[in-house]
C-alpha cells in the first residue's frame, strides 16, 4: 500500500463516514451476538442458543466476538472524529479495512487448515467437517471492506516496501 | 573460467532495505551462519558478473559504528580487518540526514564506499527532492539510485562496482572536529604511531578519534600496547562527555553544511504512515488491536501449523513402525526405530511452527508494526525488569517454548535477551495442558478449570519474579534505554520473509536439530537397556534412576513412577502423560488411568498439584534445552536454564506439598 | 533565539516543537541519543506517547524516534 504517500487534497469525507458507520455496525451487532452465544455457552450450558445465530453463522467464539467489536470499534472511532470535522479521522476507515481484511485471511487460513485435517489426514475429530463449518462473520462482513479496497485502490495502491526489485536474469 | 575476485560488504541502517538488495543481488546463492563467538546473523553470498567473482557479505544494519552493540563491532571490525573492496551503503532517500551520519563513520574508517540510494520515490511523493550529481561531487562518492522494478539497476551497480575497483583511486574524507579535538586527536595518533608492533589495518585518527570519544571496545584493543598508559593520560585529562558530544555536533554539523544543496525536504504533511498510527498507536485501541493481532499470529503459529504437524508425526510413526518391522535384530530395530526416527520425529514436527512464527515475525518486522509492539508494551515489561521487546517471545511461548526461544533474537542487547531467553520456559507451553487436563481432571473435579487457569498464572508470575531474581544477580543492570526507531509503515516484501523462513527454519534443524537428537537417542537409551527388560518399566536405567532420584522428590510427594514420567518428561513435557499410561498399566485409555491414579498411586489433590507446578517449571524440555544453548551459544547458560528450572521447580512443589500438608490437607 | 527558559524534554505536550539546547544522559544511552541525531540545535516535536503512556515517539531530523521519559528528563530543550 501506497502508505508513505501524502494526502494532500482533504476532500469531504462523507462517503467513508457513511461507509464507516455501515461496517461499524454491522461489526459491533454480529460482535455482539457472538459475545451473547459465546458468554451463554459458557454461563448456560452447551443446549444454549440465541435466536438468528444459526442462520448469520456465528459462533460461540468470545475471541472471535472481541475481533469483531473491536473492528468495529475501530470504524465507529473514525466517524465520531470525523463528524467533528477532524480530516485525519478518515485514518480509521483505512486502518478498520485493513484490519477486517487482516483478519479474515487468518480465518481462512485457519479454515484451510481444517480442511487438510478433515479431508487429507481424515482426522476423527473433524469428521463432519465441511467448508460451511468455518464460515463465520469474521469471513463474510469482510467482504464489504474488500469491495471498498478494491474501489479505494488508489489510496491503497501498493508500493513495494523497498523498491528495490531487481532480478539478475 | 576462473574470474576475478572483487568482495563487496553491504552496510546502513536498519530498515533501509539493505536484506532486499543483498537478496536481489545474490539470489538463493547465500549462506546463513552466524559471526565467530557472537550470535549476530552472518549472511555472505556470491554473484558472477561479467568476468568477476563477487562475494557480497551483509553486515547487520546499524544506526553508528561505535560500540553500543555486538552488532555494530561485527560490521566495523569486518571492515577493518577483513579490508572488503567496496563497501556498499544503502541509504533511505526520505531519511537522508540521519543516514549520512554512518556515511561519515565508514569515510573515518578509510573504505572505499559506493552510495546506493534507495526509496526515492517515497521521499519525491512527499515532496523532497534530492540531487543526485550535486551529492556524488559534495561526498566524492559515487551514488547509484535504485529504481522499482527494474533489471538495470542491478547491472548499473555492478558495473559501478567494477569501476571503482579498477579505478583504486582513494578518496580522502575527513571531518574537522575543531581546533582543541584535533589537537588532541594529533596528540594521540603520535603516541600511538611509536608503537610498532600495533595493528596497522587500523587507521591511528581512526582509533584516537574513538578513544576521545570513550569507546570501550577500542580502548581494550590497544590495552596490550606498551604506549598505553601514556594514551591513557591524555585521555585522562580530557572530559570524556563533553568531547563526546563535539565530536557527534561535528559530525551532524559536517552533514548540514552539504545537505541542503543535495536535498530540499518538504514541509510536514500528513503521510499514511501518520495516518495508520494515528489509530494502531492510539490511547484506547492501540492495546486492544495489539492483543487481537498478537492473537493471530499465534492462531496461525499454532491452528494453522496443526495439520502440518500431524503430517510430520504420521509419516515419522509410520517410518519408524515400518522400519522396526523390517529390521534385524530387535535392538537395531528399536535404536533406529523409537530412537533415531522418533528423535528425528521430535526435531522435524516443530518445523511447521518455526517456519510459520519466522515468517509473521519478518512480516511484522518488514510492516514496521514489531517497532510499534515493542512501543506499546514497553512500560509493562519495563516495570517487571524488561525490555519492551521481550513481549512476543514471552506471548509465543505459551505456544511452544522453542519459536519463542528464537524469537528473541529480534532484541538487540545481550542482556534483555539473555533474561528473556531464560525466563520464557516458565510460560506454560501447549504440551504442559495436557499434564494439567489429566491430573486437575482427576483429581479437581468440577474445579479442573480454575486449577489450569492457576498454573498458567503460576508460570507467569515466576516468570516475573525470575527476571527480577535474575536482574539484581546474575544478569545485573536495568533494561537497555529503549531508544527505537519508528520506521514508516510499509508493505513487506513476501520474498524477503520467505527467504527469513527459509533460513532460520534451517538454522533451527541444523543447530538444535542435533542436540535434540542426542537427547532423544540418550533417553531411549535409557528405557531400553540393560537389554532385554520393558521399555521404560523399574528394572531398565531410567527406572533405576527413578528410583535414585526418588528420595529428592520425595519432600515433593512423589514416588519413583512420577520420577520415571518426569524424566521421560524431557523429551517433550506431554509425554509425562503417556509415560504415567505405560506405567499404571493404562495404556493410552486415559479414563482407565484416571481411576488407576485415584486406586493405586496413592497420590492426593495434593500431590498432584505439586507435581503440576514441578512440571510446569523444571528443567525445559530437550527441544527447548537445544534452542536455548543454539541461541545463546553457550554451555553455561544452558545448564543454568537447566538448574535454575529445577531448582525453583523443587522449591514451589516443596513449599505447595508442605504447606499443604501443614494445612491439613 | 528566543530568551524562554529551558526545560526538559518530557515537559513536551504532543504537537509542540522545540530545540534541543544540551544531553545530560549518562552512559551508552547518550551515545546512542547522539548518533539518532539528538544534538544540541536539532529541532524536535513530540508526536504522541505510547497508549500507556510511556514511552514517547518524537519527530527528529524527519523521522520518527521513541525513548522512554526517564531519558527525555535529561534532555534539554527550549520551546519553540
Amino acid at each position: 500500500m501506497d502508505i508513505n504517500g501524502t494526502v494532500e487534497e482533504k476532500p469531504d469525507t462523507n462517503v467513508p463516514m457513511v461507509f464507516s458507520v455501515i461496517c461499524g455496525s454491522l461489526y459491533i451487532i454480529l460482535g455482539l451476538l457472538q459475545m451473547a452465544s459465546g458468554a451463554g455457552r459458557i454461563l448456560i450450558g452447551t443446549d444454549f442458543s440465541i435466536p438468528l445465530a444459526g442462520i448469520l453463522l456465528v459462533p460461540a467464539d468470545l475471541i472471535g466476538a472481541f475481533v469483531l467489536l473491536l473492528i468495529g470499534t475501530v470504524f465507529i472511532y473514525g466517524v465520531m472524529e470525523m463528524r467533528s470535522g477532524i480530516y485525519e479521522g478518515i485514518s480509521y476507515a483505512y486502518v478498520g479495512i485493513l484490519l477486517a481484511l487482516i483478519f479474515a485471511i487468518i480465518y481462512l487460513l485457519v479454515s484451510t487448515g481444517n480442511m487438510l485435517e478433515a479431508y487429507l489426514l481424515k482426522n476423527v475429530e473433524f469428521a463432519g467437517w465441511t467448508p460451511l463449518s468455518d464460515m463465520r462473520p469474521g469471513i463474510y462482513l469482510a467482504i464489504l471492506p474488500l469491495f471498498a479496497y478494491i474501489k479505494w485502490k488508489d489510496f491503497f495502491e501498493p508500493i513495494s516496501g523497498t523498491n528495490i526489485r531487481m532480478d539478475l536474469k | 573460467m576462473e574470474g576475478r575476485k572483487i568482495k563487496i560488504a553491504l552496510t546502513g541502517n536498519p530498515n533501509v532495505g539493505k536484506t532486499t538488495l543483498f537478496n536481489a543481488l545474490t539470489g538463493s546463492r547465500q549462506h546463513v551462519g552466524n559471526w565467530p563467538g557472537v550470535t549476530v546473523e552472518k549472511k555472505s553470498g556470491r554473484v558472477s558478473y561479467k568476468d568477476y567473482d563477487i562475494e557480497v557479505i551483509d553486515l547487520p544494519g546499524t544506526y553508528s559504528l561505535t560500540a553500543y552493540s555486538m552488532d555494530e563491532i561485527v560490521a566495523r571490525d569486518f571492515i577493518i580487518e577483513e579490508k572488503p573492496d567496496i563497501v556498499i551503503q544503502v541509504v533511505d532517500a526520505s531519511n537522508l540526514e540521519r543516514n549520512l551520519y554512518l556515511t561519515t563513520q565508514l569515510m573515518e574508517l578509510g573504505s572505499e564506499i559506493l552510495i546506493v540510494l534507495n526509496m526515492c520515490d517515497i521521499a519525491e511523493e512527499r515532496g523532497d527532492r534530492i540531487y543526485i550529481e550535486k551529492m556524488e561531487e559534495l561526498l566524492a562518492t559515487p551514488v547509484i539510485r535504485t529504481v522499482a522494478s527494474q533489471k538495470k539497476g542491478i547491472c548499473d551497480l555492478l558495473d559501478r562496482v567494477i569501476e571503482q575497483k579498477e579505478i583504486q583511486q582513494h578518496h580522502g574524507h575527513e571531518i574537522g572536529y575543531g581546533t582543541e579535538i584535533e589537537d588532541k586527536i594529533l596528540e594521540i595518533e603520535k603516541v600511538l604511531a611509536e608503537d610498532e608492533t600495533r595493528d596497522t589495518r587500523y587507521p591511528l585518527r581512526w582509533i584516537s578519534i574513538r578513544l576521545l570519544e570513550g569507546d570501550s571496545n577500542v580502548r581494550e584493543k590497544i590495552s596490550k600496547s606498551p604506549v598505553y598508559d601514556r594514551v591513557m593520560q591524555i585521555i585522562d585529562s580530557i572530559d570524556q562527555e563533553e568531547y563526546e558530544a563535539e565530536i557527534a555536533d561535528k559530525r551532524y554539523l559536517a552533514i548540514n553544511t552539504v545537505f541542503p544543496q543535495m536535498c530540499t525536504r518538504a514541509n510536514d504533511k500528513l503521510t499514511k504512515s501518520d495516518m495508520i498510527d494515528r489509530v494502531l498507536t492510539n490511547k484506547y485501541l492501540g492495546i486492544p488491536i495489539f492483543l487481537a493481532l498478537m492473537w493471530g499470529a499465534f492462531e496461525l503459529t499454532f491452528a494453522f501449523a496443526t495439520p502440518f504437524m500431524d503430517m510430520i508425526d504420521l509419516a515419522s510413526t509410520w517410518f519408524a513402525e515400518y522400519v522396526s518391522s523390517s529390521l534385524q535384530p530387535a535392538w537395531l530395530a528399536s535404536l533406529v526405530g523409537d530412537g533415531i526416527i522418533g528423535g528425528v520425529g521430535a526435531v522435524l514436527v516443530f518445523v511447521p511452527n518455526i517456519f510459520i512464527l519466522f515468517f509473521l515475525l519478518s512480516l511484522l518486522e518488514g510492516s514496521g508494526y514489531l517497532a510499534r509492539a515493542a512501543f506499546i508494551m514497553d512500560k509493562l515489561m519495563y516495570k517487571i525488569g524488561m525490555h519492551g521487546k521481550s513481549f512476543i517471545p514471552m506471548l509465543m511461548g505459551f505456544g511452544c517454548n522453542v519459536p519463542a526461544i528464537m524469537a528473541a533474537r529480534s532484541i538487540e542487547d545481550e542482556k534483555d535477551r539473555l533474561i528473556t531467553i531464560l525466563v520464557v520456559p516458565f510460560v506454560s507451553c501447549g504440551a504442559r495442558l495436557p499434564i494439567y487436563v489429566l491430573f486437575a481432571g482427576t483429581f479437581f473435579g468440577r474445579q479442573a478449570g480454575t486449577v489450569i487457569f492457576g498454573m498458567y498464572v503460576l508460570g507467569i508470575v515466576i516468570a516475573i519474579i525470575s527476571a527480577k531474581i535474575l536482574r539484581t544477580t546474575v544478569v545485573r543492570g536495568k533494561p537497555a534505554p529503549f531508544i527505537m526507531e519508528l520506521p514508516p509503515y510499509r508493505v513487506p516484501t513476501l520474498k524477503t520473509s520467505f527467504i527469513h523462513m527459509w533460513d532460520n527454519g534451517f538454522m533451527y534443524i541444523k543447530k538444535a536439530g542435533t542436540i535434540i537428537l542426542v537427547g532423544v537417542v540418550v533417553i531411549w537409551a535409557l528405557a531400553s537397556f540393560p537389554w532385554g527388560v520393558q521399555y521404560g518399566s523399574e528394572n531398565s536405567y531410567v527406572g533405576l534412576l527413578g528410583h535414585a532420584v526418588e528420595p529428592l522428590l520425595k519432600p515433593l510427594g512423589f514416588d519413583w513412577k512420577i520420577s520415571v514420567a518426569l524424566i521421560f518428561g524431557l523429551v517433550a513435557k506431554e509425554i509425562v502423560v503417556a509415560s504415567m499410561g505405560v506405567l499404571y498399566g493404562a495404556g493410552d485409555n486415559s479414563n482407565v488411568l484416571s481411576d488407576r491414579l485415584i486406586a493405586d498411586s496413592g497420590m492426593t489433590a495434593l500431590t498432584s498439584l505439586s507435581l503440576m507446578a514441578f512440571s510446569l517449571l523444571y528443567m525445559p524440555c530437550v527441544a527447548t534445552v537445544g534452542v536455548i544453548r543454539k541461541e545463546t551459544g553457550s554451555w553455561k547458560w544452558t545448564l543454568f536454564a537447566i538448574f535454575y528450572g529445577i531448582i525453583v521447580a523443587w522449591i514451589t512443589a516443596f513449599t505447595i506439598y508442605k504447606g499443604g500438608v501443614l494445612l491439613g490437607y | 533565539m528566543s530568551e524562554d527558559h529551558e526545560t526538559t524534554l518530557d515537559t513536551l505536550k504532543p504537537g509542540e516543537k522545540a530545540r534541543i539546547t544540551k544531553v545530560r544522559v549518562k552512559g551508552t544511552a547518550r551515545r546512542k541519543l547522539m548518533d539518532m541525531g539528538m544534538v544540541a540545535g536539532t529541532e524536535i516535536e513530540l508526536v504522541r506517547n505510547a497508549p500507556l503512556g510511556d514511552p514517547m515517539d518524537y519527530n527528529i531530523k524527519g523521522y520518527h524516534l521513541s525513548i522512554r521519559k526517564e531519558e527525555a528528563k535529561q534532555i534539554f530543550i527550549n520551546k519553540l
